[in-house]
């Protein structure tokens, strides 16, 4: 492997991903030091955060790594964890994203993630069951469906039966625009 | 090694109300349909569908959360055989042999061995635990905070070094969530990490973001075709699945070795079904006479998996009772559920509310025989479910996953954990961290911060306290041999495959 391009092969946003943890990491051991420095507070806290910044840098040297010399040194196991999706063994048999896989395609699950939040955001504004049917909407035409009658008949009406249902089943006011 | 009069008073607790039985059922069904659908997972179901638990009482809601978990172990077999994808990870094995049967015809009586073995296997699972339990009470009824606060670090150390991706990212991502197990009020009332955000003052949703962390994130990268129609779904014969179930009693064998090394399996955090189904065919195809046969179509291939997928649920229970630390993605919700009605697992649980877990375990035994009335029946509708394109159910799961967040805090705080913490498990999912890790961190924070505050207390902080505690000692030693071990694992095969 052509060591001199190694800076380009780093894995940067998995960097800004350690970065960022790193940083949470400080600022809650600094926040819990100001809250209080006695022992009581502080026994899992210093030493876990202490630990999780170690475990950073040892990340962080595992990508710098893995651009110079190719793979990590880090124990890969081949076996999925008690009940989460083990990817490789589940779904990629069916339609895994190959080498002409769109753009739109790999973005896909960032769109989806965004259509989420707004979903989520605008419920004050629509209420749980108006954001419910433009979010499934949304997501639906997101994920090829092409056929409107289809995208607005059944977003509306798993909206509003989803809305029904919780209505009558949650001990609180849920927020709704028409039902 | 039994407690009759606790047995007897489980069994009035369980037949004293018809609630809990009347879960049962839609229970199982709920765990068939999310174990059926690829890319769907049944720990995913658990966590969706606990919000509902909240107005049940205790014994209710672990029985439907449990049946589920029943369901879905079998339902992951069913796509597995018939078009050769594993519905879960639990069923990885049940391919190999499964599917070859159906492309010799014989796939009603795969189905059918492997709803017999399924049930069986459930049974062998609980009916270990059944006679493990009051030996295990004495066992941790034994240990003090010092040995509990070693046991979940060792829990957490293992789910990170034997679960899939890497061991120092897991680890790491184990500590953070730790970290934020701690956020909130302290119990000593110093608030930490919530920057004024009155929501945080309990503590991090930790629902809202177990769902978001197991499920949400998962379902943005669904991919998005249902699965293809194939002649095998349109001929399912509920007179040849039958006769295949009653077929799985021939390999006792299979089954009796399956049942124990799933639930030894299951037993230990980190790893359960995914490895259990994996083990058992591979111990099943070195001890048959005609090995060459398996992957072929061989009936113990199938046997052996669902065998073992399904008793590790009972073996994945024993941490989750005695000490009260999940050992994977379906306890973890479990645990939850506790929590949600102020029960507290571990040796006080056991102790004092032994009717309630020989209640558990025997409804488990039961919703084993239910399963295959209720597997046979569900058989046709669940071949169609397969089919529904998944480009319209995630986004409709993602639309129940937010109402149920909703119900859980009662405002927006629910939600919007949700968003943030699918997010944070897609991250996580994308560079291969593990979130049953960061999860399980998460629910596990303020009891070992109160553990290791209490060993601090009894000890004057002198370290030397740990040298007279031979448990504490034989822990820690066992910690540090889970993580070592993977690097001696590593290196010893590198050094065969350069020989």
């Amino acid at each position: 492997m052509d060591n001199k391009d190694w800076l380009k092969r780093m894995d940067w946003w998995h960097v800004i991903v350690i970065l960022v943890i790193s940083a949470a990491i400080c600022l809650y051991l600094v926040d819990s030091i100001n809250a209080s420095s006695r022992v009581g507070n502080l026994v899992l806290i210093l030493p876990a955060s202490i630990l999780g910044l170690g475990l950073c840098l040892l990340t962080l040297a595992g990508i710098v790594r893995e651009a110079i010399r190719g793979p990590s040194e880090d124990v890969k196991v081949s076996t999925p964890v008690a009940g989460e999706s083990d990817q490789r063994g589940v779904d990629s048999s069916v339609d895994s994203p190959d080498e002409h896989s769109t753009v739109f395609e790999r973005a896909r699950p960032l769109v989806m993630l965004a259509l989420f939040a707004v979903y989520v955001l605008m419920i004050p504004y629509l209420g749980m069951d108006g954001s419910s049917a433009l979010f499934l909407a949304a997501a639906l035409i997101v994920n090829g469906e092409r056929r409107l009658i289809f995208i607005l008949g059944y977003s509306i009406i798993f909206a509003a039966v989803a809305t029904y249902i919780f209505k009558s089943i949650l001990p609180y006011p849920l927020h709704t625009l028409f039902i | 090694m039994f407690d009759f009069s606790s047995i007897a008073d489980g069994f009035a607790l369980l037949f004293s109300a018809w609630g809990p039985w009347a879960l049962i059922v839609p229970g199982l069904v709920i765990g068939l349909v999310f174990g059926v659908i690829p890319g769907l997972q049944t720990s995913m179901a658990m966590a969706m569908f606990l919000p509902i638990t909240f107005t049940m009482d205790f014994l209710s809601a672990i029985l439907f959360l449990t049946s589920i978990f029943t369901g879905g172990m079998f339902g992951g077999g069913i796509t597995a055989i018939l078009m050769n994808i594993p519905g879960t990870s639990s069923a990885v094995a049940t391919t190999f042999d499964g599917y070859p049967m159906t492309r010799k015809g014989l796939h009603n009586e795969a189905l059918g061995l492997s709803l017999g073995a399924s049930c069986i296997g459930a049974v062998i699972g609980y009916t270990i635990l059944l006679l493990l339990i009051k030996p295990l009470t004495g066992v941790v009824l034994s240990m003090g905070p010092t040995e509990m606060f070693v046991i979940i670090l060792w829990g957490l150390t293992l789910i990170s070094t034997l679960s899939g991706g890497y061991m120092i990212r897991s680890l790491l991502i184990g500590v953070v969530g730790l970290l934020v197990g701690t956020i909130g009020m302290s119990s000593n009332g110093v608030i930490r990490g919530t920057f004024g955000n009155p929501n945080l003052l309990d503590g991090v949703a930790i629902i809202p973001a177990m769902i978001g962390m197991f499920a949400a994130s998962e379902l943005f990268s669904l991919p998005k075709a249902g699965a293809k129609a194939s002649n095998a779904l349109q001929a399912i014969n509920m007179g040849g699945v039958f006769r295949g179930a009653i077929h799985s009693i021939k390999y006792p064998g299979t089954i009796v070795r399956g049942g124990i090394m799933g639930t030894v399996i299951g037993a230990v955090p980190g790893i359960g079904s995914s490895v259990a189904n994996l083990v058992s065919y591979g111990s099943a195809k070195r001890r048959s006479k005609d090995p060459d046969s398996f992957g072929k179509g061989n009936p113990n291939g199938v046997v052996a998996s669902e065998a073992a997928n399904s008793s590790s649920e009972g073996g994945s229970m024993v941490s989750l009772f005695a000490l009260g630390i999940p050992g994977g993605a379906g306890t973890a919700v479990l645990l939850a559920a506790f929590n949600v009605h102020n029960v507290t697992g571990g040796p006080r649980f056991m102790a004092d509310q032994a009717d309630v877990i020989y209640a558990i375990i025997l409804a488990n035994i039961a919703q084993a025989f239910l399963l295959l009335f209720v597997g046979l029946l569900l058989l046709p509708v669940l071949a169609t479910i397969v089919r529904v394109p998944r480009s319209i159910l995630g986004p409709s799961v993602l639309v129940v996953a937010t109402f149920g967040c909703f119900g859980i805090t009662g405002d927006l705080t629910g939600p919007i954990t949700l968003v943030v913490f699918s997010a944070i498990g897609w991250v996580l999912r994308k560079y291969r961290y593990s979130v049953a890790a960061a999860v399980i961190g998460m629910m596990l924070g303020g009891m070992a911060e109160s553990e290791l505050l209490r060993s601090y207390q009894i000890s004057g902080g002198n370290f030397s306290y740990v040298l007279g505690r031979p448990i504490t000692l034989g822990l820690l030693a066992l910690l540090i041999g889970s993580l070592i071990a993977p690097y001696v694992i590593a290196r010893i095969r590198k050094s065969r495959a350069k020989a």
